[in-house]
Order: structure tokens, then C-alpha cells, then sequence
């Protein structure tokens, strides 16, 4: 089958790289596009098109590789990028490029907004109340099941109370950022168990990283109920598309 | 990106599937209209028991 070409980023055209590869490990090359380049990559259509995609997604192991693949191009590459949703796919290199011409006011100007700045991921989880330890003295059935409905009523409020702990974190996280935005959750089974409250990402201007982050500190201090971590410096994934 | 952290893989797909410019490219117009967040997450939590997600160990 023939290749289709992958869509990593588009860059200011000044933009180096040298022995990069992508999600097929192929070389990147670059389609100038006025004062813009887009980085692409000739990649298998059985694999990388439609059919061998809607079934790849599925496959964990196939989309842990690939994604963080495709991560690694766009993190490799310094100076302002606008990354492109993951599997966007075109037959060829005319159609790539007239797609990002069509368009180039609008990456010049998301170039230009995300250029300086780092997108930063802050997550909450509540922390749930001690477990309050079970007296020495023999307790009848009765008492024990009050005892135990009263607990689990204190770890609800518990939770409750860390969403809205979260609500005013992310309020604070706003104050020191360009842009945020409070995202879904993720699910409990993929916290190992961990309920949480709150999942952020903000852009930061890289001068104020430090600050930022003293910030959520901060906040973890001041909201004892929740628990909160910074899951990592990401390229401006969520602040591209308009 | 100075930060060196190590991602989640599950903080990863959060903003690669959800995330980006979007423009349809010709060749995954279609796939556009299917909802990918919904299918890899159900690959990704039907499969999290077998997987250090959360200790965003590279794989």
C-alpha cells in the first residue's frame, strides 16, 4: 500500500532538526509553507490511514509507542511550535502543504501567542479522611454499622469538599498564568483508585515557571484536602486550536 | 522543554487526542468524525491493570 504523510507541527521556518524520526521511525522532513515550515513524515497508509488506524487505536501497546513518538518530535524541535492533532494524516505533500496555507494567519498567530511559554499540567486528587482507628472495647453490630455509615458520610463531604478546594486552586493557578483550563477528570481506574478533583493545564510564560510552581505549592499547603502535582511541562497542546 | 519529568502516558493521550490544530487531513477526514478519545480510552482503561500508567515509565 502507498504511504500518506503525517503531520507533526507547523514552525517558524528557521526551525533546525537534525536525525529525527517519527511514528514510523521514518525521517522528518520539512514543507515550507511562506515564512512557516510543517514537519511531516511519510508514513505506511496500512498502518497509518484510516482502516489501520481505527484498529491501532485500540491497541495500547500500538498507541502508547506511537504517541509518545509523536511527543518526542514535537518536544525535540526548540523555539515556538504548533502541533497538529495527533493522527492527522494527507495523501501527499501538496495536500499538507495547501492545508497550512490555507491557514497560515492563524498558525503565524498561534505561533506567535505560545511563543515564550510552556503549557503546564496540575492535577488534584482529595485526599481522604484518616480511617478512624477502631476502639479496644467490644462494640455491638448496632454501634459498628452507625460508626461505619458515619465514616463513609465524612469521606463524601471529604470529596466534595476537595472539589471545591479545587475550584479556588484553579482560580489562584489562573492569576499566574496566560491561559488555563480545567479538563475532565480522569477516570478513577486510571488513578490506581485515587479520586480526582481537579485536572488543569495552564500556559505559563517560561520567565514565570518557577513562580508557578511555587504557586501550586503553595496551594497544596493551603488546601490540605487535596493532593496536588504538577504531571509535566508540555509542548501548548491545549492552547492551539482555536 | 526543559522539564526532563517523565509524562503519564494517560496525561499523553489527554492532550494529543484532545488536543492540536485541527484540520481534517484528506487521508483521516473520516477518521475525524470517530470519536478517538472514546476508543483509546477504552483500550486504555480495559488494559490499565497490566500497565505502570501512572509512573510514566517510557515504553
Amino acid at each position: 500500500m502507498a504511504d500518506g504523510v503525517w503531520a507533526y507541527l507547523v514552525a517558524r521556518s528557521a526551525v533546525d532538526f537534525d536525525n529525527l524520526r517519527g511514528v514510523a521511525e521514518e525521517p522528518l522532513r520539512r514543507l515550507p509553507v511562506g515564512d512557516l515550515v510543517a514537519v511531516v513524515g511519510s508514513v505506511p497508509l496500512e498502518t497509518f490511514g484510516e482502516e489501520g488506524l481505527k484498529k491501532n487505536l485500540e491497541d495500547l501497546d500500538w498507541l502508547a509507542v506511537t504517541a509518545r513518538r509523536h511527543d518526542s518530535v514535537i518536544r525535540q524541535l526548540s523555539g515556538p511550535v504548533v502541533p497538529f492533532r495527533f493522527a492527522t494524516v494527507y495523501s501527499d505533500d501538496d495536500s499538507a502543504r495547501s492545508a497550512v496555507a490555507e491557514r497560515a494567519d492563524e498558525f503565524a498567530a498561534a505561533l506567535e501567542f505560545v511563543s515564550g511559554r510552556t503549557e503546564i499540567g496540575v492535577t488534584g486528587f482529595a485526599i481522604r479522611p484518616p480511617e478512624e482507628k477502631s476502639p479496644a472495647e467490644k462494640v455491638s453490630g448496632r454501634d459498628y454499622l452507625l460508626r461505619r455509615k458515619h465514616e463513609l458520610q465524612q469521606q463524601e463531604w471529604s470529596a466534595q469538599e476537595s472539589v471545591q478546594s479545587a475550584k479556588l486552586v484553579h482560580e489562584q493557578l489562573l492569576e499566574m498564568a496566560v491561559a488555563g483550563q480545567s479538563n475532565r477528570p480522569h477516570d478513577q481506574k486510571l488513578t490506581h483508585g485515587e479520586p480526582m478533583v481537579h485536572n488543569g493545564t495552564y500556559l505559563v510564560e517560561n520567565a514565570q515557571i518557577a513562580a508557578f510552581e511555587q504557586r501550586v505549592t503553595e496551594c497544596g499547603e493551603q488546601f490540605p484536602n487535596l493532593r496536588l502535582q504538577v504531571n509535566g511541562h508540555w509542548p501548548p497542546y491545549s492552547f492551539v486550536s482555536s | 522543554m526543559t522539564d526532563n519529568r517523565p509524562v503519564a502516558l494517560v496525561d499523553l493521550l489527554d492532550r494529543l487526542l484532545s488536543g492540536g490544530v485541527v484540520i481534517a487531513g484528506d487521508i483521516t477526514l473520516t477518521i475525524a468524525d470517530i470519536d478517538m478519545v472514546t476508543i483509546s480510552l477504552r483500550a486504555l482503561i480495559s488494559s490499565t491493570g497490566a500497565l505502570g500508567l501512572s509512573t510514566g515509565v517510557p515504553r
